[in-house]
């Protein structure tokens, strides 16, 4: 009360009272004051106050003023303002929080969207990008939610840029660079404590980054681990680290071979000085080999055998610093050269299978096993039969033998170095004599070349035959990338930079590529190298158009046939021009423009046509020559495609029908596909009547 | 290969003849007395384990020589053509070289050895002995002449038993090797596999089964996944000696066929395919009959295995 005497405004006074008992309503109804303090009290104009007016309220609202002067009217007062000051502050400090978090969040997404904006133009930061936000954050606090959503993020981009692991490419350089400065340690022999503590905040670097990125797998971050901690006196098995330096480079790229090449030479070094102790304790031999047999076998088998192409380049790499090693590779090039990549249909030059209607009744003459591959006949165009190519080996999937017919007179020169020019009516066989021919000279072929098949047709106009001549050049290298990527990948600089924009010109981007390349069947493990080496060398525009064309093929000519020196039989490595002019009519102008071009001088050409004869004015760049079939010629052809698709009994069942169907095909070997397929039709029909109604 | 082991003298006088000849020929060559391709390309020819590495093993041992096998493997052609150089280059100038799994059919392989390696050879004058699967089927092409193959003759009984002597089996026919091993022809291989069988404790019927699916794999065909089944209607045609299940059905008693309904042997194929079926398999000659061996093989087996249906078949 005396608060409230001292607080309270003399004009502003209010006494509330609370009887026990429920006053009557009335009019009038006044209280009186207590003397002794009227002195103290006094009305707004003077006059001593007397008697206070009374209002009179309900019960209730009593009951309220009750509570209220409990308390506002007490020392409950002080306890609730300390209260509402704790509670205000607490209030303060929650709002401040939220302030700082909405700051965060809006930092955050605006990280996020510069993060999504970095990582769309530079696929290959992706998981550079993430772990820095994510260390940054880190840092400043980042919510669960928030690095779930980051994590999410990146998965979403990693997926997106899948194609080599594009997306580690630059976490992979910046693990090249923390290798490189080991490697430099090392070299520099700093103290050995200091060395071993930067390796193990490497491996403890790694181990992070493989925890937030999965930018190795697990494979290949167990072998990195185990080449960072290589120690010879630990005598790791010499198989097992070359495996994990093949692992290793195929991971992290070519930029890692300075630091691979350097263990392994420590550890070869050090294999060796072991053998040559022991064979010195043994036996005392001055004269003993650098290297024991037994290195160069493990060397071998891992690398040279079952390395593919990326063995093959550190292999190349390895013999730079162990010229004994060269000898020997020359050697295994020579005697052993590991099989090719088979081409998935239809990325080569066939499809999936023999394209031809026949009736069921027909292939059940060929047995169950892959009868559609079984016809002595079958497609009448070279380019739906996939069984023409002889079958190379175990590793040659098809189940065909190689239909082709090879003892043509003409096919020989068509094989050779001659430029010529050969006329040939429609259904003699050019299309298999133009397909026999870039298979067989391409890179990986028996008589290695880069071929270029070119398919002129319509009015001669030089841009469509640029346009032609790239499109088949980009064909020829992307089958020859899969089959072997080694000779690009060993390519130097500027080679590889002028085949990648050409790649880039033709198809656009590199991703494209990359991709087709994998569809095509460049094997899981090599795809992320060569995915790298091209992008790596992307966007630097050498190749700009067909200006550049002639240049750019004698580089080919020259990288590919380095490549291919070990399989040469000629001694040459070629390029050969395979264009097949449609129409007899355009045949004279499309020369000319081939000429004109440019296009004769690049390579040998081979060129077909239905035209009657060779322009007098080329005849010193191209030979004349006439593709025919004699009887004898068509019945050697008929008689090989049996035997091939192992139906000599079949033959035999037809011997009789063989020399009339000879004659009908009126030396056309296309012809002759069609009346035999028509004839084992017929064979077919007759046999299905014949057991119709004599079912045993 | 299969026959590789039986390097025994007393199962060698089914080859004498053969011997004779080609001692003939080697001496003709030494004297340089042949000059001309066809002459110096020779044959031999038997089917799947009926002894050709054996032979060109035996003369090469006889006469010197290389050996060189031309079956496929994983490597590449310019892989086993550069280490066949090798070979040839530590080998005398005048050599015979015999080949091994030469296959009927062309591929990368033969045809890189054709034009480098056997042209080369037989333009030195080297004899060149070949070893064929059937007479007129080779693989090379229409610039290398048709040799003039040479059939290794089958064993007969008597070598038969002597091949057996060599397994560790001393004993006389029984029952059943009289069956399979009494008729003028049987495959060296035959009789390894049924003495390693034997050795092994494996049931006589299985190593019989066994058999003739290796016949079945060797030549190419997918060995269907019910072979026994499969192979019941062949047994049954074996024992009618024919090829055509009409012509036997027609000639079956009721009671034979009630043996064959009851075991559910049933003809699925017949006419042309099967015929062509057949004769890939190398089961049906070219005059439309049984292959000797492989008739008795399946005679045999249906005896070991269904020996009601064998006997009420064979039955007159």
């Amino acid at each position: 009360m005396s608060n409230l005497r001292e607080e309270a405004k003399p004009h502003q006074t209010f006494i509330y009272l609370a009887p026990q008992e429920n006053l009557p309503s009335r009019a009038g109804l006044t209280v009186l004051v207590n003397q002794i303090r009227v002195d103290k009290i006094r009305k707004s104009d003077g006059t001593n106050l007397t008697a206070i007016p009374v209002n009179l309220w309900s019960a209730s609202a009593s009951g309220w003023f009750r509570l209220a002067n409990l308390l506002l009217g007490s020392q409950n007062l002080t306890l609730l303002a300390s209260i509402l000051t704790v509670v205000g502050g607490i209030y303060k400090l929650f709002n401040d929080e939220q302030e700082r978090r909405k700051q965060q969040q809006k930092e955050f997404d605006t990280a996020l969207a510069e993060f999504e904006q970095r990582a769309t133009q530079q696929p290959e930061q992706i998981a550079n990008e993430y772990l820095d936000l994510l260390a940054k954050n880190k840092k400043s606090g980042i919510s669960s939610p928030q690095q779930e959503q980051l994590k999410r993020k990146f998965k979403d981009f990693a997926r997106q840029f899948p194609q080599g692991h594009i997306w580690a490419r630059g976490l992979r350089l910046r693990l090249t660079e923390d290798l490189k400065f080991l490697q430099q340690d090392s070299e520099k022999q700093s103290a050995g404590t200091e060395q071993s503590s930067r390796r193990s905040e490497l491996i403890a670097w790694l181990e992070d980054a493989q925890k937030e990125t999965q930018i190795l797998s697990e494979a290949q971050f167990q072998s990195l681990t185990r080449l960072l901690i290589y120690n010879h006196a630990q005598s790791q098995d010499l198989s097992t680290l070359l495996q994990d330096a093949l692992q290793v480079f195929r991971a992290l790229g070519v930029e890692s071979q300075p630091f691979i090449i350097k263990r392994m030479n420590q550890a070869i070094e050090e294999n060796a000085k072991d053998a040559r102790r022991q064979i010195q304790n043994d036996r005392l031999t001055p004269t003993a080999p650098l290297f024991p047999k037994e290195i160069f076998e493990s060397i071998k088998k891992a690398w040279f055998d079952d390395g593919k192409a990326a063995g093959h380049y550190l292999l190349e790499s390895l013999t730079k610093t162990q010229p004994e090693l060269r000898k020997a590779l020359f050697e295994w090039e020579a005697n052993d050269p590991a099989p090719p990549n088979f081409i998935l249909p239809p990325f080569g030059l066939w499809g999936n299978d023999p394209v031809y209607e026949t009736p069921s009744e027909v292939l059940k003459l060929f047995g169950e096993t892959n009868p559609r591959w079984k016809h002595p006949f079958g497609p009448r165009k070279a380019e739906d039969d996939p069984r023409l190519p002889l079958k190379a080996g175990k590793s040659d999937l098809r189940p065909a033998h190689g239909l082709f017919w090879d003892e043509h007179p003409l096919w020989t020169t068509v094989l050779s170095l001659e430029p010529c020019f050969v006329t040939a009516p429609p259904g003699s066989g050019v299309s298999a004599m133009l397909r026999m021919g870039r298979h067989i000279r391409r890179f990986w072929g028996r008589k290695p070349a880069l071929s270029l098949g070119l398919s002129l047709s319509g009015k001669a106009e030089m841009s469509t035959l640029w346009h032609s001549a790239e499109r088949a050049l980009s064909e020829a290298l992307r089958r020859d990338l899969v089959e072997d990527p080694y000779w690009l990948l060993s390519a130097n600089a500027f080679t590889q930079e002028w085949v990648i924009s050409f790649f880039e010109h033709v198809y656009g981007s590199i991703w494209r590529l990359s991709s087709r390349l994998q569809e095509a069947g460049l094997p899981e493990e090599e795809t992320d190298l060569i995915v790298n080496a091209l992008h790596a060398a992307a966007g630097r525009k050498a190749y700009q158009g067909a200006a550049q064309f002639p240049e750019l093929l004698s580089m080919l000519r020259q990288r590919l046939g380095e490549a291919a020196r070990y399989r040469l039989r000629d001694d040459r490595f070629e390029v050969f021009i395979w264009a097949e002019v449609k129409d007899a009519d355009f045949t004279s102008a499309w020369l000319d423009l081939l000429a004109e071009s440019g296009l004769l001088q690049l390579g040998v050409a081979k060129i077909f046509s239905p035209a009657k004869a060779l322009p007098t004015h080329l005849s010193g760049a191209l030979t004349d020559y006439e593709l025919a079939w004699t009887g004898e010629q068509l019945t050697a052809m008929l008689h090989h495609r049996f035997k091939q698709t192992g139906q000599n009994a079949l033959l035999d069942e037809m011997s009789r029908d063989i020399p009339q169907l000879v004659q009908e095909a009126r030396r056309s070997p296309a012809r002759l596909i069609e009346l035999g397929n028509r004839k084992i039709q017929k064979l077919a029909r007759l046999e299905k009547s014949k057991q119709g109604g004599q079912q045993p | 290969m299969m026959t590789g082991r039986l390097l025994s003298t007393e199962a060698e006088d089914h080859i004498q003849p053969l011997e004779t000849d080609l001692v003939q020929i080697v001496q003709n060559w030494q004297q340089d007395a042949l000059t001309d391709m066809s002459s110096l390309l020779q044959a031999v020819y038997a089917p799947w384990g009926g002894g050709k590495t054996w032979l060109l093993q035996r003369w090469q041992k006889r006469w010197g020589g290389v050996l060189l096998d031309l079956k496929e493997d994983n490597r590449t052609a310019v892989a086993r053509i550069r280490e066949m150089q090798t070979k040839l280059a530590n080998a005398p100038e005048k050599r015979i070289l015999y080949l091994d799994n030469v296959p009927n059919v062309e591929d990368e392989l033969t045809n890189e050895f054709e034009e480098e390696i056997l042209r080369a050879e037989l333009a030195s004058g080297n004899l060149v002995m070949q070893a064929l699967r059937q007479r007129d089927q080779v693989c090379w092409g229409g610039a290398i002449p048709k040799p003039h193959a040479r059939f290794i003759p089958p064993l007969s009984p008597e070598g038969a038993q002597a091949v057996r002597r060599k397994f560790g089996l001393v004993s006389s026919f029984d029952t059943t090797e009289t069956m399979l091993f009494s008729e003028k022809e049987t495959l060296p291989g035959l009789v390894q596999a049924w003495c390693e069988g034997r050795n092994r404790r494996q049931r006589d019927a299985d190593t019989l089964r066994n058999y003739l699916q290796g016949w079945w794999q060797q030549s190419g065909q997918n060995v269907p996944q019910n072979f026994s089944t499969q192979l019941l209607p062949l047994a049954a045609l074996a024992c009618r000696n024919t090829f055509d299940p009409r012509t036997m059905l027609a000639t079956l008693s009721d009671l034979q066929k009630n043996a064959l309904s009851q075991n559910s042997i049933s003809f699925s194929e017949n006419g042309l395919p099967f015929r062509l079926k057949m004769k890939g398999l190398g089961w049906m000659q070219t005059d439309g009959g049984w292959y000797l061996p492989i008739q008795t093989v399946l005679k045999t087996w249906l005896a070991l295995s269904k020996p009601n249906v064998y006997s009420s078949l064979t039955s007159h």
